[in-house]
């Protein structure tokens, strides 16, 4: 029998406690840095550890991405359970903009968890890319 | 016919994934497998919709013959 599924996904990484750093990091964490450096350079825009709101105060984030299209940036908190939440104040019309942001960072870490499940189910993996901006979809093929 | 597993992300992170050339039913053990996982590394997936496909559609990716002879393991499984 043969099956198609479709789900919906929530990324929870390991509890801040158990981060890690450098070599030592967290599968979890290592993944969710991946993905915001992956959003980065698709975007135009840079790694950052803060954001900027409306009135100029910066936020200290466990990771941020700032593009042209939106400099005050889109940082990413996670508490200390390990849930993860995207940070950004779109006052003034911005909202667009931070969503993009939001949903790349989504869609890579979910990229880059199913790539690494499959290969660690001995798939051959393989991944392709359609469409662009928000009729972007990845597919990502596993043989064994 | 080799296993395969298509999984399409979508931008805001929904999968959808197809499962072919498993006999039986290997492709939910799979996907249990596979969600399993996948909340290893981080992503939780709760499922929302399963379609099963035809025996039009599974013979055409495993091949008669193989369905045939899962009917006949099944059988010697179940005979005293």
């Amino acid at each position: 029998m043969s099956v198609i599924t479709s789900y919906s996904t929530r990324i929870r990484v390991a509890p801040r406690a158990s981060r890690g750093a450098g070599t030592r990091m967290d599968k979890t964490w290592q993944i969710l840095h991946e993905a915001v450096i992956a959003t980065a350079q698709q975007l135009g825009g840079e790694v950052s550890s803060t954001i900027t709101d409306y009135n100029g105060q910066i936020r200290s984030c466990d990771f941020a991405v700032v593009t042209p299209d939106f400099p005050r940036g889109v940082g990413i908190v996670v508490s200390p359970g390990g849930e993860v939440r995207f940070l950004y104040d779109a006052y003034g019309g911005y909202k667009r903009q931070a969503q993009k942001i939001c949903d790349s960072i989504t869609q890579s870490y979910t990229t880059i968890a199913v790539t690494r499940a499959l290969r660690s189910l001995n798939y051959d993996v393989d991944i392709q890319e359609q469409g662009e901006g928000t009729a972007r979809q990845v597919m990502v093929t596993g043989i064994m | 016919m080799p296993r395969k597993v298509d999984v399409r992300v979508d931008r805001d992170g929904h999968l959808k994934a197809e499962f072919s050339g498993f006999v039986g039913d290997e492709c939910i053990d799979q996907a249990e497998r596979l969600r399993a996982v996948l909340a290893g590394f981080g992503l939780l997936v709760e499922p929302l919709t399963v379609e099963r496909k035809d025996p039009a559609q599974i013979a055409l990716e495993v091949g008669e013959d193989e369905e045939a002879r899962e009917a006949v393991r099944k059988e010697i499984k179940g005979s005293p």
